[in-house]
């Protein structure tokens, strides 16, 4: 990469970064390993610049790896749980969370129980405003995948947060 | 769906944590990345190379299984050259399709510059083509000629003593397999094969066998020389000319000793340019 390339890529970086952070915020509900994943991803396309500057948008580059990071975090975080509570334990909120309201809260804890593909579908969406054929493209699957996924996300994400903001 | 929207705006916190991404750790995790790649890619090219020289020693040793093949690829096809009956010395270097022949290879030029090298390296010769080289199409002196994958030249030497025949065979051949196998290059010699190896200037992988052919009291000398490049080159010389022996039986000494010493043939075999890869 030359002097000139990275610093377009550190100029990238600076501009989006805070943005591919909340995206990847809402998918995992973690701050730190949204941070993480982002920044995986913007190693890979570090590497990949050159390349994607001529014919792709960096930023959906960016979030089909943030996306399959934290999915593939996900798969391998349930493999190694033993998660054996009946009850799930009391969370005592720290940081921001004890500022936050409760609402936010609310639907963070809808959010992380709706699917990983669904709640990535819901994001891309609505959040990033992707159509359906650039959420497709994302997520690396057909665009009837993202019309089923959508309506399923959302079904099941209005009866958590029904059930969530009620509680 | 604008509903939708503002309930995951308000999902983010109002006062995210500290930012931890800066332009300087991304350009240097991303740095950090690329060599990873790099590594990644290296060990995968170096693994299937020794897969597939593997797999063709592994066929080569089960195609001869009495592997009494001395150094490189035969000068020709009825001259077997084949030492003594000893167990097979091994000194080439397995021989496998990558790297590949230069798409661009100058037969004519590659010829030349043999022809200058054994001309300055070997003076007070005269040489002469070797007819049997190629039934009916027979190469000029040291004129090099395609054949299993590489490229071939022969000639005979003549001087007052008289005559040998120097045979000169290039082949394409990964130099991270050829040095795996280097430090076993003589090993399991048969009985009266001397081996010696060395490291060239370029860090070449260098074999040296002499001995006699299998039944005779005819000397064969060899070289074998891998290149950095991919470049694999044998040199073979011995004191009779195939051109009035080739498929003898029994071949006599028509000189004392091969009219080429071996250190001759290494600098013959490193000569600038002498490369296919």
């Amino acid at each position: 990469m030359t002097p000139d390339e990275e610093q377009e890529f550190g100029d990238y970086v600076v501009a989006r970064s805070r943005r591919l952070c909340e995206f990847a915020y809402l998918l995992c509900g973690d701050w730190h390993a949204a941070e993480d994943a982002v920044q995986s991803a913007l190693a890979k396309l570090f590497v990949a610049w050159r390349r994607l500057r001529e014919r792709e948008s960096m930023d959906a580059y960016v979030r089909r790896i943030v996306v399959r990071v934290i999915i593939d975090q996900r798969r391998l975080l349930r493999s190694q749980r033993e998660s054996s509570w009946a009850e799930p334990p009391d969370v005592t909120p720290i940081g921001d969370a004890a500022e936050a309201m409760p609402e936010r809260l609310a639907v963070l804890a809808a959010l992380a129980k709706v699917p990983p593909r669904q709640r990535a579908v819901l994001v891309l969406r609505f959040f990033e405003d992707q159509s359906i054929e650039e959420t497709a493209e994302a997520l690396r699957c057909s665009t009837g995948t993202v019309k089923s996924q959508t309506a399923r996300g959302l079904r099941t994400l209005r009866a958590l947060l029904a059930t969530e903001l009620t509680v | 769906m604008d509903d939708l929207r503002i309930i995951l705006h308000r999902a983010l916190p109002d006062t995210p944590p500290a930012f931890a991404i800066s332009r300087e750790a991304a350009i240097a995790a991303g740095r950090r990345e690329r060599k990873r790649q790099r590594w990644v890619r290296a060990l995968g090219a170096f693994l299937s190379t020794l897969l597939i020289a593997g797999g063709v020693a592994w066929g080569v040793s089960l195609r001869s299984p009495t592997a009494l093949t001395y150094g490189g690829a035969s000068p020709s096809p009825t001259a077997s050259a084949t030492v003594s009956a000893a167990p097979a010395p091994s000194p080439t270097p397995v021989v496998v399709a990558n790297p590949t022949v230069r798409a661009d290879l100058d037969l004519g030029a590659l010829s030349a510059t043999l022809l200058g090298a054994a001309t300055r390296i070997v003076p007070g010769f005269t040489f002469q083509q070797v007819l049997t080289s190629r039934p009916g199409s027979p190469p000029q002196v040291f004129e090099f000629v395609r054949s299993q994958g590489g490229v071939k030249a022969w000639a005979d030497l003549k001087d007052a003593q008289g005559v040998g025949t120097v045979f000169i065979n290039l082949n394409p051949s990964p130099y991270a397999a050829n040095s795996e196998h280097f430090p076993q290059a003589c090993a399991n010699l048969g009985p009266g094969v001397t081996c010696e190896t060395r490291t060239g200037p370029a860090g070449e992988l260098i074999t040296i066998q002499t001995g006699l052919l299998a039944r005779t009291s005819v000397m064969l000398w060899s070289v074998t020389v891998s290149k950095r490049n991919g470049t694999s080159g044998y040199a073979d010389t011995r004191n009779y000319s195939e051109n009035d022996q080739l498929g003898a039986a029994s071949p006599t000494p028509q000189r004392p000793v091969p009219p080429v010493t071996t250190d001759q043939l290494v600098e013959l075999l490193l000569t600038p340019g002498l490369d296919i890869t």
